[in-house]
């Protein structure tokens, strides 16, 4: 079932301000699974700080980054966790982004036990004034699910908390999406054949703009053809069209100047050409320039080459 | 080693309720009880507080398997805890007993606290109610709407602790409450979350939870079409209810079609709603009629409950809102005057709707073009005055365009008004069809573009290497 979590207000202090959500990047979800798979032979879980940033704005908690805390576990009810570790690695962090604060800590098993008390506890205190939260990830499912604690009884003993659940999301930033998909796309390509990573390799020189601009475009030209083909399908009668798609697209379409009078049909085809023409008559003008712009820098280096020579 | 390693997590504190998680290392009930007690005492007056804390401290007493643990006993009991839990039953009996009674000693009373104390006052309850009753037990959903009523009963605003720490404590008893737990039970203490809310004003704060209700009543078996359907439309109609009585008119509005056109009503479409959906579908129209930003009718018709709503008449008027016009609704409004003021709906005011519908038809004919003021007055039924200067057309046109049913561009000059985009009335395979050939077209011209592009990458690639090449040539030549 799904918890609820309400939005409650902003409170001036700290320590009580709620959390409404909590926002996870990519990166700090792998390098958790990354750390998982990395463990010791006789451990089944493993811990580890969560670094990130607190909004004010709207009492979410972004995880933007993760490291791994070693622990050792002695029998039956006893466990060390390395706190020196955490500390040391801390201090490199924050030397290298000091906006990225504790904010929590995640642990690789989706049931908490009676440590995890005793561990919120010392990541409450790293992460003061603030509340800190707890990031649980099943390595099997890969499901993640966060919570917040809350005392139990009227004067709070440490070992005596309530773990409730709060909404908890991945979310991709526009600056991290060319990263992951170069990433995803070598996982992809591992189950192909060598032939997929030439291609990859053909990539990597990450690229001037016309090429990102090429990208791009293909990529528009794909979810078109999905589109149209929902479309047609609609239009011919085949399956059922939901209204508010369709409300949606011809919004859409109107927005793009070559597809925007769609009345003066015979008129269209030759503004559309107007349009490509011009588009293509400036890109022409771009490359000479570039050309020349080059030709010139090849002169110059050649000349001054040269001049060394004589 | 695995297995003990494995063993170093494993331990009889932790439960998992709902979806929340309780820890408690080595709880004594006795303590727990005091704890509880105390604050509870607070509300109570002065003269009395003595010895009800004491009442209950011995109950408590008398009730705890060893009453007095010296540290090594303490550890013996950790290790045997699942038995002696599962073995004493009496004792678990006396517990019971001890929390029935302080339950209905704090019914109707105004608990006071800081909201830290609260916080944790409510989550010892919780925790207690939730250890010793089974979800299945019969005391238990009295239990905890007992507990309920008591996190939310206050007498003023301004009191201690906050609104926002109860909201919090109930929205925990919510998450925690046991898979098993019935769903009229979770029902109950969400409506209850959200009518105490609303009654405060707070809409915001439950937005989330009036956002996921009704995946929730789906979830717990009261979606249309299936026994707990009238529960399910009560619930709804009294979340409406307090959102219309605090104008929420926008929020209540959603709600209802996200009720009525969830997907199990939709596939019962055959099936004559009920009468409690039929009188959601009259509030649906009326609400969808009254607000000023609601324009969009014809996505109404894919509902099914809408064609039959507990007054026919509305039906019939939200027909003439779809394809009818002025005059149509003239008479209407004529013979129907009681209807429209039953729903409290401005005869004025819907045929503004109407007539800027009507405007949105005629432009959305001539997307691209030019429509002239004397068409717009015509299609308008307006009688301008001789030195008017087409002031009213204009009036009309930016109501519509601030409506967002069309945009566009007037000119003065001209008398006249450029289309850009307007809203189609009803969305027909026609306008499919037109939506296919505009794709069409984008397509077309992005292939060209495509072209240029992937032309303009391959000349750009090839020159560019010639100048690394020519560069680091000119290197080596230094070098040597």
């Amino acid at each position: 079932m799904s918890s609820l979590t309400l939005a409650l207000p902003s409170t001036s202090l700290a320590s009580t301000r709620p959390v409404s959500a909590v926002v996870v990047s990519p990166l700090p979800l792998a390098a958790i699974l990354d750390h998982h798979l990395r463990r010791g032979n006789d451990q089944d879980r493993v811990f580890g700080t969560l670094l990130g940033v607190r909004s004010e704005a709207d009492n979410t908690v972004q995880v933007r980054n993760a490291f791994g805390v070693p622990y050792q576990a002695q029998g039956r009810g006893e466990v060390t966790v390395d706190m020196d570790h955490h500390k040391s690695l801390l201090d490199l962090h924050l030397k290298i982004n000091p906006n990225e604060v504790v904010v929590g800590w995640y642990a690789t098993s989706p049931q908490l036990n009676s440590f995890s008390a005793l561990i919120h506890n010392f990541y409450t205190a790293e992460s003061s004034p603030s509340p800190a939260i707890h990031l649980t990830l099943d390595p099997t499912t890969l499901a993640f699910t966060a919570y917040t604690a809350s005392p139990i009884g009227t004067s709070p003993r440490p070992d005596h908390l309530a773990f409730i659940p709060v909404d908890s999301i991945m979310r991709l930033h526009e600056q991290e999406r060319a990263g992951i998909d170069l990433l995803t796309s070598n996982l992809t390509s591992l189950s192909n054949s060598a032939a997929a990573s030439k291609e990859l390799g053909a990539d990597l020189p990450v690229s001037t703009p016309l090429a990102t601009m090429y990208r791009l475009l293909t990529k528009v030209s794909v979810m078109l053809d999905q589109v149209l083909e929902y479309v047609r399908a609609v239009a011919a009668g085949e399956r059922e069209g939901d209204e508010r798609v369709g409300r949606a697209l011809l919004e859409t379409v109107g927005v793009v100047p070559t597809a925007s009078q769609p009345q003066q049909a015979q008129k269209k085809g030759t503004e559309t050409k107007g349009f490509e023409e011009e588009f293509n008559a400036h890109l022409a003008d771009v490359l000479m320039v570039s050309y020349l712009a080059n030709l010139v820098k090849t002169q110059t280096e050649l000349s001054s080459r040269l001049n060394l020579l004589v | 080693m695995s297995v003990e390693q494995q063993g170093a997590f494993e331990d009889s504190y932790t439960q998992p309720y709902g979806s929340a998680y309780f820890i408690s290392v080595d709880p004594i009930f006795e303590e727990q009880i005091t704890e509880a007690v105390s604050l509870i005492a607070r509300s109570r007056p002065e003269n009395v507080r003595v010895s009800y804390i004491s009442q209950f401290a011995a109950a408590a007493k008398a009730a705890s398997p060893t009453p007095a643990l010296d540290s090594e006993e303490q550890d013996d009991q950790v290790q045997e805890k699942k038995e002696i839990e599962e073995d004493s039953d009496e004792t678990k009996q006396a517990k019971r007993k001890v929390i029935r009674d302080l339950l209905s000693s704090i019914k109707g009373l105004r608990l006071e606290g800081t909201d830290k104390e609260f916080e944790g006052f409510a989550n010892l309850l919780l925790s207690l109610i939730l250890s010793l009753f089974p979800s299945t037990d019969v005391d238990f959903p009295t239990l905890i709407l007992i507990l309920s009523d008591a996190l939310l009963f206050s007498a003023d605003r301004t009191a201690n602790p906050t609104l926002s720490s109860r909201y919090a404590s109930l929205a925990i008893l919510f998450n925690s409450l046991p898979t098993t737990a019935s769903p009229s039970l979770r029902l109950t203490v969400l409506l209850k979350l959200i009518t105490y809310a609303s009654t405060n004003d707070d809409f915001t704060v439950i937005a989330p939870a009036l956002a996921r209700l009704e995946s929730w009543l789906l979830e717990w078996g009261f979606g249309p079409g299936t026994p707990g359907e009238e529960e399910g439309n009560a619930a709804v109609a009294s979340v409406v209810n307090s959102l219309v009585n605090k104008s929420k008119f926008v929020e209540a509005r959603e709600l209802l079609i996200a009720h009525l056109s969830s997907p199990s009503a939709v596939e019962g479409k055959a099936a004559t709603p009920s009468a409690s959906a039929a009188k959601l579908a009259s509030q649906l129209i009326t609400l969808s009629l009254s607000l000023p930003t609601i324009y969009d009718f014809s996505a109404l018709s894919t509902i099914p409950s809408v064609s039959t709503p507990s007054t026919p008449r509305l039906a019939q008027l939200l027909t003439i809102f779809q394809n009818g016009d002025v005059a149509a609704f003239e008479q209407f409004a004529k013979s129907n005057a009681a209807v429209l003021d039953e729903h409290k709906l401005v005869a004025e005011q819907l045929e503004t709707k109407l007539k800027l519908l009507a405007l949105a038809e005629l432009c959305s004919k001539k997307v691209g073009e030019t429509v002239s003021y004397e068409e717009i007055a015509e299609a308008l039924k307006l009688k301008a005055g001789a030195n008017d200067d087409g002031e009213e057309v204009e009036t009309w046109v930016i109501d519509a365009i601030r409506a967002s049913l069309i945009s566009g561009r007037l000119s003065q000059s001209l008398a006249s008004l450029h289309v850009t985009r307007a809203a189609p009335r009803s969305f027909t395979t026609e306008h499919w069809t037109q939506l296919a050939s505009r794709l069409q077209g984008w397509r077309q011209s992005l292939d060209a573009i495509l072209d240029s592009v992937a032309k303009g990458v391959n000349v750009g690639g090839g020159e560019g290497v010639g100048a690394v090449e020519v560069s680091q040539e000119g290197a080596k030549e230094e070098s040597a």
